[in-house]
């Protein structure tokens, strides 16, 4: 055999000799075992470009998605609670963060009332957080998190894809046949991309994070609060090909998995700056915002709080 | 008396018969054969006669002797008739019944034959005819000379009422007569019972069977009569014997008290029956005897005296038959017998006391001995199959057996009984053998068979196991069938070739019921009774490939199996393997059993190898397979305990699986089978990997699977050509090849997509993707083996490059950020031209995907790359950057490619033709599907990247790149879209730039739409000829 075969094929060896010498040494272990979810989430990426590629050549824009989002926010307006502490509170954090945005919207946020910890978007920049998030998330920097992800959404046009249908035939003066075209696509298609989408907007909101001055490490922290409120951060959960098929979230352990080894990864890289991020688990609970106070002991840098992170 | 009249009758009709019926001399009726001749003679006599006399003769002249004129010839005709019967008489007649024959003749005076014709004998004994007188008108012998002349011919009688008669006559006559006579006697006593004692009854009973004792003696001397004194006789022994029994029991006839006397009595009536039935020298009456004294015995009430007598009977009827070759009548005998038997064991209430037991086995014994013994004469050497002696043989068989079994109480010793049992019958047997009675021998070799298997059964009694008990009847039969190869004996083999195979699957289903059992103990019980007999089969298997030479292809000929002579016992080859495996099924969670099923299998595919065996290598195959399957199980099972175990316990079939492709030589088909070694092998390594590193880091068991590809696919090269005694082993070990890629893909799928782990600043996944694709190419670029054509190479080697192509998208897709992706598919791009132009013997349609990722690239930056946003207002960051990178980059593969590459080179491998027609449609409008996409894609970009203002001004730049290209090109439509397109601008130009946009952006629009158009009339007026 030629000797540069050899050669090539000790190289190919040497370089599995070092990926396993590392796989032993960190003993990694996938955080949903065996799974099909990642694999479906990268298939959904073709489903969601063609998807995006629809809804550009949708006689509709970000004017009509304003609009949109102008009547939607008239009805929250009217039965949200725009009075509280903490209605202030998250405003104020949305206006540090939509300096980010490209779209020319109105970023809203409005708490509803609910137990369960939970944020969603809507179309035109209406940004929706329950009270029980507010009581799960342990700093402002998970808080921060959370809405940077809520606003990939809107600035991803995830919001303006679920109501393309209905903006169109509403330009033609049938907007109940485009609800319903809006329903019947969701429905069949949306779980081929929907876990795509979501992990669009978790990237969208990691970097957005990471413009920020807070932790990226908060992040992986606010979806480990969200686990240990629903029953403990088991480590591995396993389900069926068609489970993960209809999940509409990547799973929980896989994106707390991905986005620590992120934030370590760039903490490693700034392990010799000065960078330090903030944290604000004070902040969180006085509903003060970072611009308005600023606690020392918040400030971390990148070997602080690894520890309480990590459990 | 209706009866008695009816006998009377029957006498007289018998007389009758005889007198005027059939004479049977060597089997022809010569009485009326010598009639037509006698009667011919007698014609041709008259015919004479007649010629002298033609009025009529006076009947003074009939007494006269003929005299006058006769003719001669007739005369000397009729003399020689004459002569003829005389001397054909004297012949066939035996000098009594001539004497008879010619005083039946003197007795009569005439006899007519026609009604002119009057025949006359005189003293001497001459037979003459004279005519009658007649009229003279009536001449009417002239036809009845003619009718006379000829022989009148005998009716024929019909040969099934003949054969009927003499049946009827000869024998049943004989019985039913003796029969109703008894019968008639009975009603004879009845009457008389209510008019004289019992004992004057006994006595006219008595008498009559003392007369018909006296009509034997009388007429016994008549040789006619012989057959009816006989069945007289036989009769008056009955009747004497009713009498006798009637004297004992019956009521209205019982004269005798005492048991000793009436014992007596009835000895004497039996002993008469005995007697006669010897005398009398025919089965049927011995039948008749026998049966009617155990009859006798019967009626009366059971007891242990009766059953000795009846015991006497019966072995005196058996004794009977080693003086002739009496089946029926021994088949009788012991039949009533053992019906006598029954009966008597019932009168029991099936509690038979200790002496009961010891008497009733005794006699069933002694009897049945007695008859098994008959068979074992000189009298039945024969070669054939004796269909009556073997049905008695047989039954006496069954009597004996059903008899002891009746006595039998259950006890422990019955287990040495029956193996005496059959080793006394196994001796018997091979007397037999020495006797060249081979029906017997067979019957007795079989019968001795059932016996021992009987007695292994009835170890039941001494607590075994079932599972044992049914391995030992295995390993009996096994020696079973070593005996009949050692007697070369062919149909002994056979039927014990099936029964090995019937308990071998019994002992099968035994275990299958035992798995239920949560007990271990029985489990490992029945573990080792089938390790056991599995091993002692294989042991038999060599012993049968080595020594026996017999055809076994009759046995399965009847199913449609056609089986080459060599092979000897393919069936119990796999039940043996079967054997083995049920072994390690039950044994499975003890560690240790594998190594005892990988030390058999060593053994085994040793000895298959050496010997050639077929029936060994079906034992192997399924052993090989199922013990691997059984092994796998247990890995799975034992799979979160430490990595010294999963070692231990998945290491000994490695090592097996390794020596089986060692020994894979099969002689009959000239070929090495290593494919079933090396498949196991690479299954044992691969679960071996897999059980031992997911515990430390789930994706360690990929990349080494991964890594064992290129090693293995090293392997294979190196090999090929080099190890002449293992041919075509390279080409496994490329499926193996495959199977790990196919591993490796699936786990990359499923486990390595989670690995978000940094090392060295990039993610540990990327580095195993980078790792993939070089082991990819590395095997993608090993050359194909000179001296074979495997079709897994021609099919599955060439899609390496479609493997290592589709990988590197979805790493691409997986790993870059999108807004790098379209440079990363245009890269791509000019990577596949490239190659697919330098190596276009095997590669040049990787022109042809260089335009998909093109193409991809051109969609992505037109209708993702545009709609992108970025969190950042860094100018590095913004998606119009990349999205323009990713343009020019595309323009400059359409220029490279336009120039270097040519699809009407491209050629495909096999599994890739359907892929011919596309490219042939892509061929056909190359520089439309080439160039379209990019000039529509970046308008599309353009539009939705850009502010309004500057549109225009971008998409005229862009008319005027198309415009340049279809200079460069020389293609007309080019120009026409240009031209078009700018048309098109200068219409938004005035509606929207006019309009609506400021008036710097609109001085800036206007200056630069004019300067380009401007330098497209400069480039149009120089290059003007090319468009023309």
């Amino acid at each position: 055999m030629n000797p540069i075969r050899y050669i090539f094929l000790s190289l190919l060896l040497l370089i599995g000799a070092f990926v396993l010498y590392t796989l032993y040494r960190t003993k990694s272990q996938a955080p949903l075992g065996t799974s099909f979810s990642p694999a479906l989430q990268l298939m959904g990426k073709s489903t969601s470009s063609l998807n995006v590629a629809l809804t550009r050549i949708m006689p509709i824009d970000e004017m009509d998605e304003r609009a949109y989002g102008e009547a939607l926010a008239k009805s929250y307006y009217s039965y949200a609670d725009t009075t509280g502490e903490s209605y202030s509170y998250l405003n104020a954090l949305m206006g540090e963060l939509s300096i980010f945005s490209s779209k020319d919207f109105d970023y809203r946020v409005f708490v509803v009332s609910g137990t369960a910890p939970n944020a969603f978007a809507l179309p035109g920049g209406l940004i929706c957080v329950t009270k029980g998030l507010l009581s799960t998330l342990t700093s402002e920097a998970e808080l921060i998190a959370v809405l940077s992800h809520e606003i990939g959404h809107i600035e991803l046009g995830h919001c303006f894809d679920a109501i393309k249908y209905e903006l169109t035939f509403k330009k033609v003066k049938s907007p109940t046949l485009g609800k319903l075209a809006d329903m019947a696509f969701n429905l069949f298609l949306g779980h081929s991309f929907s876990k795509t989408q979501e992990n669009a907007a978790d990237e969208y909101g990691y970097d957005l994070l990471l413009q920020t001055k807070y932790d990226p490490r908060a992040f992986s922290g606010a979806f480990m609060a969200l686990k240990r409120r629903e029953g403990g951060y088991q480590g591995r959960t396993r389900g069926t090909v068609i489970d993960d098929y209809l999940k509409t979230h990547p799973p929980l352990p896989s994106r707390i998995d991905k986005f620590q080894e992120m934030a370590k990864a760039w903490w490693a890289d700034h392990e010799d700056s000065d960078d330090r991020r903030y944290v604000g688990a004070e902040n969180l609970a006085q509903y003060i915002p970072l611009s308005q106070q600023s606690y020392d002991s918040e400030w971390v840098g990148h070997k602080a709080r690894v520890e309480e992170v990590e459990e | 008396m209706a009866f008695f009249f009816s006998l009377i009758a029957l006498v007289f009709s018998y007389i009758a018969y005889h007198r005027y019926g059939v004479v049977k001399r060597n089997n022809r009726d010569m009485s009326s054969w010598l009639q037509r001749l006698e009667q011919l003679v007698l014609t041709l006599k008259a015919q004479v006669k007649n010629l002298e006399t033609e009025t009529t003769v006076p009947r003074s002249q009939w007494e006269a002797e003929p005299e006058g004129d006769v003719d001669s010839d007739y005369r000397r005709e009729a003399d020689v008739f004459e002569n003829r019967i005389a001397t054909e008489r004297e012949e066939v007649l035996g000098e009594q019944d001539q004497e008879a024959f010619k005083k039946e003749k003197l007795d009569e005076d005439r006899y007519t034959i026609s009604e002119d014709i009057v025949l006359k004998t005189d003293d001497e004994g001459n037979i003459y005819g004279h005519q009658k007188p007649k009229t003279a008108a009536a001449v009417p012998f002239l036809h009845e000379k003619a009718a006379l002349a000829r022989p009148k011919k005998a009716k024929k009688k019909n040969e099934l009422w003949a054969t009927l008669e003499k049946q009827f006559a000869d024998n049943w006559t004989g019985i039913l007569g003796s029969a109703i006579m008894v019968i008639g006697v009975g009603f004879l006593g009845i009457y008389a019972a209510l008019k004289i004692s019992p004992l004057g009854r006994f006595a006219l009973i008595s008498g009559f069977a003392a007369s018909l004792v006296g009509l034997f003696f009388w007429l016994q001397k008549k040789p006619k009569w012989l057959k009816l004194a006989l069945w007289l006789r036989s009769s008056a022994a009955a009747i004497f014997l009713f009498a006798c029994v009637g004297a004992i029991a019956i009521p209205g006839l019982r004269w005798v008290e005492g048991e000793t006397s009436g014992l007596l009595l009835l000895l004497l009536g039996i002993m008469g029956n005995l007697l006669l039935g010897y005398v009398g020298k025919k089965q049927e009456l011995a039948s008749l005897h026998v049966l009617l004294s155990l009859i006798a015995i019967g009626v009366l009430p059971p007891s242990s005296i009766l059953l000795t007598i009846a015991a006497i009977v019966a072995l005196y009827g058996v004794l009977l038959t080693y003086l002739e070759k009496w089946n029926y009548h021994l088949l009788l005998t012991i039949s009533g017998f053992f019906v006598f038997h029954l009966l008597y064991w019932f009168s029991l209430d099936g509690h038979p006391s200790t002496n009961d037991r010891i008497l009733g086995i005794a006699i069933t014994l002694i009897i049945g001995i007695a008859a098994t013994l008959v068979h074992y004469r000189v009298a039945y050497q024969t070669r054939r199959f004796d269909r009556v002696p073997f049905i008695v043989h047989l039954a006496n068989w069954l009597y004996l057996g059903l008899g002891l079994f009746l006595y039998s109480e259950g006890s422990r010793n019955v287990t040495f009984f029956l193996i005496l049992g059959a080793i006394v019958v196994f001796l018997l047997a091979r007397r037999a053998q020495k006797m060249y009675i081979r029906w017997l021998y067979i019957t007795d070799t079989l019968i001795a068979q059932c016996i021992a298997m009987s007695a292994i059964a009835s170890l039941s009694h001494w607590q075994v196991d079932r599972s044992i008990i049914w391995a030992a009847i295995f390993v009996e039969n096994l020696i079973f069938l070593i005996i009949a190869h050692k007697e070369r004996d062919a149909l002994l083999y056979k039927i014990g070739a099936v029964t090995v195979n019937v308990v071998g699957w019994i002992l099968l289903t035994e275990g299958y019921f035992l798995l239920q059992y949560t007990k271990h103990d029985l489990r490992y019980h029945h573990a080792f009774s089938l390790l056991v007999s599995a091993i002692l089969g294989t042991a038999y298997q060599y012993y049968a490939h080595r020594s026996v030479r017999m055809d076994m292809r009759g046995l399965y000929a009847p199913f449609g199996i056609q089986l080459p002579s060599s092979i000897k016992h393919p069936l119990l080859g796999i039940v043996i393997a079967v054997l083995f495996l049920s072994y390690l099924i039950h044994v499975e969670e003890q560690y240790w059993s594998i190594y005892t099923a990988a030390g058999v299998l060593l053994v085994i595919l040793f000895l298959r190898h050496h010997l050639q065996s077929v029936a060994l290598g079906l034992t192997s195959i399924i052993f090989l397979v199922g013990a691997h399957g059984v092994n796998w199980y247990q890995l799975y099972e034992i799979r979160t305990q430490s990595s010294s175990t999963i070692v231990l316990v998945g290491l000994p079939l490695l090592v097996v699986s390794a020596w089986s492709m060692r020994y894979a030589f099969v002689a009959a088909y000239s070929k090495h089978f290593h494919w079933l070694g090396v498949y196991l092998f690479s299954i044992q390594v691969l679960l071996l990997t897999y059980y031992l590193f997911v515990p430390i880091s789930d994706s360690i068991p990929g990349v080494i699977w991964l890594m064992l590809t290129s090693i293995i696919a090293t392997l294979a090269q190196l090999i090929h050509g080099k190890a002449l005694k293992t041919p075509q082993m390279d080409r496994y070990l490329w499926h193996v090849v495959y199977g790990f890629v196919v591993a490796f893909l699936i786990r990359h799928a499923l486990v390595h997509l989670q690995l978000e782990t940094y090392v060295l600043g990039i993610k540990l996944r990327l580095l195993i993707e980078l790792l993939a694709l070089g082991i990819f190419a590395y095997c993608a670029t090993l050359p194909k083996p000179k001296t074979a054509t495997y079709r897994s190479w021609e099919y599955l080697h060439p899609l390496w490059i479609e493997l290592i192509l589709l990988f590197s998208v979805l790493t691409i897709a997986l790993e870059v950020d999108a807004l790098w992706q379209p440079l990363f598919w245009v890269a791509l791009s000019f990577a596949l031209a490239f190659i697919g132009n330098r190596q276009q013997m095997k590669l040049s349609r990787l022109s042809f995907y260089a335009i998909l990722m093109y193409w991809a690239a051109a969609f992505q930056t037109a209708f993702v790359t545009s709609s992108y946003v970025v969190p950042s207002n860094e100018l590095h960051a913004q998606p119009w950057v990349y999205g323009t990178l990713s343009l020019v980059a595309q323009f400059a593969f359409l220029t490279c490619f336009y120039l270097k590459c040519d699809f009407a080179k491209v050629t495909l491998p096999k599994p890739l033709l359907f892929l011919k027609p596309l490219i042939g449609e892509v061929e056909k409008r190359r520089n439309a599907y080439v160039f379209y996409p990019l000039i529509i894609c970046t308008a599309v970009f353009l539009w939705w990247t850009f502010d309004r203002s500057m549109l225009t001004l971008l998409w005229v730049v862009e008319c005027l790149l198309v415009f340049g290209m279809s200079i460069l090109l020389k293609e007309q439509h080019f120009r026409y879209v240009a031209l078009g397109a700018l048309a098109a601008c200068i219409v938004r130009l005035i509606i929207f730039d006019l309009a609506q946009t400021s008036t710097l952006n609109r001085a800036i629009v206007f200056l630069g739409v004019g300067i380009i158009m401007l330098v497209m009339n400069t480039l149009y007026n120089k290059f003007k000829n090319r468009f023309e």
